[in-house]
């Protein structure tokens, strides 16, 4: 987009996040400033969307929605305001649903899904090597579906998206201090997994 | 063990002070009472250890997939689609308060040539139904997009101005028939 007034900042992650005069596009539908502002964040949502859901497919859906439905309410997004938190707190909110949606049709049909987290063709070198990371994944599975949705999100927030305390907070609406209290409480679950987990073993 | 080391042990196992040890918040003197309360006490220890696994567990996590070639060109087509969508109920809500409107002054009009009180009747009722239609709409785009348009917002408001009991058309339309009742009354 030449000539296009933009204003790009780098976060800590090395990612590029786009601040003010690109987002006004966005805000007044300018197709270009739309797609750059999937193409930065879809990844990262996706991320989040992935760790507290568990699965590639319902991941895709929930990141798709959240990007939807964060342009189609940009005008009511504060372009003064960091970008990423609130797109990250709209894809936060989703997951959390969809987490709660899914407890609902367990408990009305007694039946879960199938536990299985997708196979990623093409990611790895070998068989054994693809085994071991399903293994992990499997595992860290496991013991987030023992967390509440909310830890479940600090957790991702904290550990896989690398944000500090005052991120997540405008992310979560949590204050900090819950933050840190639920951060460490599931800490000492996921602790209290892992031993059972290799008593188990 | 030197006094300053001493510290009561319900306050090293309490979870605020777990949190300061893990965000590595500790003073240099409360690192030394610290590390003298870890060589007695077996269960931090153990606490400590588990809690510094559950970290390296979470880092050794695999990143996630990246997204499959065309993710975004069906995002920003959904996104097109909806904004299509939401222009065209905005027109469609927009064009309904217009025609109210014209139907409103059409039939005001009409009913005023025939007769003064069944005019101002027809107003009021005309009116009412207006105000609520537009009353409905907006709520309706309130509640779904969280917005209400510009222009819905203009368009009902002068709709909304025109026929109200003191509005301008009121006004005119009263004093057009008063001075036509008038000059019959003359003739």
């Amino acid at each position: 987009m030449k000539g296009l007034p933009v204003r790009m900042s780098v976060g800590e992650d090395g990612q590029e996040a786009i601040e003010g005069d690109f987002l006004r596009l966005a805000q007044r539908g300018d197709a270009a400033s739309i797609t750059k502002l999937v193409e930065t964040y879809q990844q990262k949502v996706f991320n989040v969307c992935y760790r507290m859901l568990g699965e590639v497919t319902e991941a895709e859906d929930a990141a798709q929605e959240a990007l939807v439905k964060a342009v189609t309410n940009l005008h009511s997004y504060d372009v003064e305001r960091p970008f990423k938190p609130w797109i990250l707190r709209i894809a936060s909110n989703g997951c959390i649903d969809r987490i709660r949606r899914r407890k609902d049709a367990l408990s009305l049909d007694g039946m879960g899904e199938d536990g299985a987290w997708e196979w990623q063709a093409g990611n790895s070198p070998s068989p054994e090597r693809e085994y071991l990371r399903n293994e992990r994944h499997a595992a860290v599975r496991a013991v987030l579906d023992d967390l509440s949705p909310a830890d479940r999100m600090v957790v991702t927030l904290f550990y896989w998206e690398g944000m500090p305390y005052i991120e997540i907070e405008e992310v979560t609406g949590l204050t900090v201090s819950a933050i840190k209290s639920r951060l460490f409480r599931a800490r000492r679950t996921i602790a209290e997994l892992l031993v059972q987990e290799e008593t188990y073993a | 063990m030197p006094e300053k080391l001493k510290m009561p042990s319900q306050e090293l196992h309490s979870e605020a002070w777990w949190i300061r040890v893990l965000d590595d918040e500790l003073t240099p003197d409360e690192e030394v009472r610290w590390g003298a309360h870890l060589l007695q006490c077996e269960s931090c220890r153990q606490e400590l250890a588990a809690l510094t696994r559950v970290d390296l567990f979470l880092s050794q996590v695999p990143a996630p997939p990246a997204l499959p070639a065309g993710f975004t060109d069906a995002t920003v087509q959904l996104i097109a689609n909806k904004q299509r969508w939401h222009r065209m109920l905005s027109f469609l809500a927009g064009s309904l308060v217009i025609a109210l409107t014209s139907l409103l002054v059409v039939g005001v009009a009409r009913s005023a040539l025939s007769s003064f009180e069944l005019g101002v009747g027809v107003m009021f009722f005309a009116r009412d139904i207006l105000f609520h239609s537009l009353v409905q709409t907006m709520l309706a785009l309130l509640v779904r997009w969280r917005t209400i348009l510009p222009y819905v917002v203009g368009t009902a408001l002068v709709a909304y101005a025109l026929v109200v009991p003191d509005g301008l058309l009121m006004t005119f339309a009263i004093v057009w028939l008063s001075s036509r009742r008038r000059a019959r009354g003359m003739a």
